[in-house]
C-alpha cells in the first residue's frame, strides 16, 4: 500500500498498482524505494484523487487480460474500473467492452470537477485519463474521436465558425472522403 | 402541439409552404429540435385532407385526425354563435379576427426573437466560463495529440478542429497533430490535390510521413508534385513498386534529397527487378523490404541501417541483405523454412551489433531453425520466434542449441503459436541461456509439467535459468497442468524481503518480478490459489475461479 496526501491534506492509503500507473508516482516510488513515507500530491484535492482512484462495485479481480473477473464467475467482463487503471500494463492490447455505467457516470461530472481531473491527470501524468474519456468515443472504443456536437456539449462549447470556416470544415470532410 | 407521430419530412414537405399568419411548435417523431410552422397549415391539411392523405403515410393519420377534430370543433362553435349573424357581420368578425391575428404574431416573433437572443446569450456565457477555456494551450494540444489513434487519425484531427474557431486554431498550430501516416493515391484529381497540400502544410515544418499508392490508373503528376514540395521533411516514406509504376517516378524519386528520411518501405510485386538507388538519405536508419528478387547491392548506403525488416524475399537475399548492414541493431525476418535439416555452416554470418531479432515463421512443412544456422549474434539480448502463418514447420533443437551458443547473451526470449515445441525442447533452449531473464511462451506446446518441475527451483540443486524474473504464459486451452505443480514452481522463485534476510544462504535464482499465466479457456482453482496466496497480485496475474 502506498499512502498519499492530497493538497487538502487528507490522506490515502493506495493499492501500489493502482497508483503506479500514474508516472508520477511511479517515479516518485522508484526514487524513494520501500518506504512508508507518505507521498505529498500538493496539486490533486481529495476530491478529484478519490475521482480517479475509486474503484467501482462488483468485480474484484483482474485477469491477465486486463479485465475485471468476478471472484465468483471466470468470465465477467465489465470496464467497470477506475480511470487510473485504464493504462493497462501492456497498452497495444486492444479493450474489447463498451462504454460502461461507470465511465458514463465518471463522464457526467459537473464542469468544474471535469476540468480538476484533467489538470490532476496531467500532473500525475496518466495519459489515458488525459484524452480517452473526454474527446474518444466513449461507445466505441476503437472509433477515435468524438464527433464534434458531442465534445460541444460535453464541455459547453459553441459553433462560433464564420460562414467561410464552415465552408472550409466542409471541403476537409469531403476531403477525407474522396482521399 | 404534438406532432409526435409525423416524420418530419412530412412535416417539411407539407407544413412548410405555408408558413404564414400564426405560428405554432410541434414536435415530429425524429430527432428534430422544435419546427416552427403557420397555423395555416392547419387549414391547409383541413381543407386539402383528400389531397394531403394521399401523400401521407399511414403512420400520421391519427394526427391528421386530430387536427381536423378540432377544426371541426372550431366551425361547431362558430356556427352556435353566429347563428343569428348575417353575413357582413361574419365578415367584419372575420376582419377582427385575422387583425388579432396580425397582432399576436406580431408580439410572437417579438418574443420568439427575444427568447432565441437569451438563449444564445446562455450559450455564449456558458462557452465563456466553460473550465475547458482556462486549459493552457499546451495541455489542450497534448489532449489532442493523445486522442487522435494512428487508424482514424485524418479522421480525428479533423474531428477536433471542427469543434470551435479556438480549437481550430490550436489544431493547426500544433504540427505533430498531422505528421501521423498519410496515404496519397497517386491517380486522384482535383479538390483531393488542394486537400492534401492543406494537410501536409500543418505539419510543417515537422517530418511527414507519407505512403503512396499507385494504381492501374495514370498517374496525377500534380498530387505527386505536391508530395515532392515536401520531399526534403518526408520523415518516412512507402513506395510500392509494381508493373504500373512508371519509370520516370522512380527516377524522380531516385534524385531526391531526402534529407529528413528515417523510414523507407519498398514493396516489390512478383516478377518484378527494381533497379533503385536512393543516395541522398542521410537519416535513414529504418529500412523494410518486401519480395526483392535479388540482393539490391546499390539500394541505399547499408552501412546506415539499424533497424531492418525483410519479408517474403529468397533466403539468399535475405542473407545476402543482412551481410550488408553491419550496423543492424533490430532485425525483423520472415522466412519461408528450409526444405532440409541444416548442415553445419562453418562461416555463419556475424551480426556484431545484432540486439533484437524477431523470426515470424511461414513454413510449411519445412525446417525453420536452418535459419539460426547461419547466423551468429554474439550480443543479441532479445528473440522473439512466432509460428503464426507456420503450418507442419520442424524445430531441430540441435541447430537451435548452436546458435545459443554463438548468441550468449540472450536475455529476452519468445516462442508463440508453436506446435510443435516438446517439453524437452523448452528445457534444453532455457539450459542453454544462461543470461535470460523474461521469458514468454504464447500459445504453444511444451509448456507442461515435465518442463514446470525443470524450472522449479530446490535449495541445493543448480537451477535453471537463475535470472528468470518474468514469465508469461498464454495458453489456448483448458489447465492442462497440475495446478499444484504449477503453484510450486511460482512459489519457489518467491520470498518477500523479510523472508529473505532471514535466510542463512541467499538462493541462487531471481526473484519474481512479475509473472501473468493466461488459460484462455480456464482458471486456477483453489489448490493453486493456496500455494501462491502470499504473492503479491501485481507481481503474479492470473485468472481465478471455478468451472
Amino acid at each position: 500500500m502506498v499512502l498519499l496526501v492530497t493538497s487538502d491534506n487528507e490522506q490515502f492509503q493506495t493499492e501500489k498498482d493502482i497508483v503506479e500507473r500514474s508516472v508520477l508516482i511511479k517515479n516518485m516510488l522508484e526514487d524513494v524505494g520501500e518506504s512508508d513515507q507518505p507521498i505529498p500530491l500538493p496539486n490533486v484535492s481529495s476530491s478529484v484523487l478519490k475521482k480517479v482512484t475509486q474503484p467501482s462495485t462488483g468485480p474484484t479481480e483482474i485477469d491477465v487480460r486486463g479485465r475485471y473477473l468476478s471472484t465468483a464467475s471466470t468470465t465477467v467482463e465489465s470496464p467497470s474500473r477506475p480511470p487510473i487503471l485504464e493504462q493497462s500494463q501492456d497498452e497495444t492490447r486492444k479493450r474489447t467492452t463498451d462504454i460502461s455505467e461507470w465511465d458514463q457516470k465518471f463522464i457526467t461530472v459537473d464542469q468544474e470537477m471535469l476540468f480538476e481531473i484533467i489538470l490532476a491527470a496531467n500532473y500525475l501524468d496518466i495519459k489515458s485519463l488525459l484524452c480517452r474519456r473526454w474527446l474518444q468515443d466513449g461507445s466505441q472504443h476503437d472509433q477515435g474521436a468524438r464527433p464534434p456536437e458531442e465534445i460541444r456539449k460535453l464541455f459547453n462549447i459553441v459553433n462560433d465558425f464564420t460562414p467561410e470556416e464552415e465552408a472550409q470544415i466542409k471541403k476537409e470532410n469531403e476531403w477525407a472522403e474522396d482521399r | 402541439m404534438n406532432l409526435s407521430s409525423v416524420n418530419a419530412a412530412f412535416i417539411q414537405h407539407v407544413l412548410e409552404p405555408n408558413t404564414r399568419g400564426l405560428a405554432f411548435s410541434g414536435k415530429c417523431s425524429e430527432r428534430e429540435p422544435n419546427r416552427t410552422f403557420a397555423a395555416s397549415c392547419l387549414k391547409t391539411i383541413s381543407l386539402h385532407l383528400p389531397q394531403v392523405q394521399l401523400c401521407l403515410p399511414l403512420i400520421a393519420m391519427p394526427t391528421i385526425a386530430v387536427i381536423g377534430a378540432s377544426v371541426r370543433a372550431a366551425l361547431l362553435e362558430q356556427t352556435e354563435r353566429t347563428r343569428r349573424c348575417s353575413k357582413a357581420e361574419i365578415e367584419r368578425i372575420i376582419e377582427e379576427s385575422e387583425r388579432e391575428i396580425i397582432s399576436l404574431q406580431s408580439q410572437i416573433d417579438a418574443l420568439v426573437e427575444l427568447r432565441d437572443s437569451y438563449r444564445a446569450r446562455v450559450y455564449a456565457l456558458k462557452h465563456i466560463v466553460s473550465p475547458i477555456h482556462s486549459l493552457p494551450v499546451e495541455l489542450l494540444a497534448k489532449i489532442f495529440d493523445l486522442a487522435i489513434k494512428g487508424e482514424t487519425h485524418i479522421q480525428d484531427a479533423h474531428r477536433i478542429s471542427h469543434v470551435c474557431s479556438d480549437w481550430r486554431r490550436v489544431a493547426h498550430s500544433t504540427p505533430r497533430l498531422w505528421t501521423r501516416p498519410l496515404q496519397v493515391k497517386l491517380w486522384k484529381t482535383g479538390r483531393v490535390i488542394d486537400g492534401l497540400k492543406a494537410w501536409l502544410a500543418r505539419s510543417e515544418p515537422m517530418a511527414a510521413r507519407v505512403s503512396l499508392v499507385s494504381g492501374f490508373e495514370d498517374i496525377n503528376r500534380e498530387i505527386l508534385e505536391e508530395v515532392l514540395r515536401v520531399v526534403r521533411r518526408l520523415g518516412s516514406l512507402d513506395l510500392p513498386i509494381t508493373r504500373t509504376t512508371p519509370s520516370w517516378l522512380v527516377a524522380q524519386l531516385e534524385q531526391s534529397e531526402f534529407d529528413g528520411l528515417e523510414e523507407l518501405h519498398l514493396r516489390v510485386a512478383t516478377w518484378i527487378d527494381p533497379a533503385l538507388a536512393f543516395t541522398t538519405v542521410p537519416r535513414l536508419r529504418k529500412l523494410r523490404l518486401i519480395n526483392f528478387p535479388r540482393v539490391p547491392q546499390t539500394l541505399v548506403p547499408w552501412a546506415q541501417i539499424t533497424d531492418l525488416t525483410l519479408s517474403e524475399n529468397p533466403h539468399d537475399v535475405t542473407f545476402g541483405i543482412l551481410a550488408m548492414c553491419p550496423n543492424l541493431v533490430v532485425a525483423s525476418i520472415t522466412t519461408c523454412g528450409f526444405r532440409y535439416h541444416s548442415q553445419i555452416q562453418p562461416n555463419p554470418l556475424v551480426l556484431g551489433q545484432l540486439h533484437t531479432l524477431t523470426l515470424h515463421s511461414m513454413a510449411k512443412s519445412s525446417y525453420v531453425t536452418p535459419f539460426f544456422s547461419h547466423l551468429s549474434t554474439p550480443l543479441l539480448q532479445s528473440l522473439r520466434v512466432n509460428f503464426r502463418d507456420s503450418k507442419r514447420s520442424y524445430w531441430s533443437q540441435t541447430d537451435f542449441t548452436a546458435f545459443q551458443l554463438r548468441a550468449p547473451n540472450i536475455a529476452q526470449l519468445e516462442f508463440a503459436n508453436s506446435d510443435d515445441f516438446t517439453p524437452g525442447s523448452l528445457e534444453a533452449t532455457i539450459r542453454s541461456a544462461p543470461s535470460l531473464t523474461h521469458l514468454t511462451i504464447a500459445l504453444c506446446t511444451g509448456f507442461d509439467d515435465s518442463f514446470i518441475r525443470a524450472l522449479r527451483y530446490r535449495d541445493g540443486v543448480p537451477p535453471i535459468a537463475p535470472c528468470l524474473q518474468n514469465l508469461v504464459v498464454h495458453k489456448g486451452h483448458y489447465v492442462d497442468v497440475a495446478e499444484d505443480v504449477l503453484a510450486a514452481m511460482i512459489a519457489s522463485r518467491w520470498w518477500t524481503d523479510a523472508e529473505f534476510a532471514s535466510l542463512e544462504v541467499p538462493p541462487a535464482v531471481t526473484r519474481w518480478t512479475y509473472v501473468e499465466l493466461d488459460f484462455r479457456l480456464g482458471t486456477l482453482g483453489s489448490c493453486f490459489m493456496g500455494i501462491v496466496k502470499h504473492i503479491p497480485s501485481h507481481v503474479l496475474r492470473y485468472a481465478k475461479g471455478h468451472f
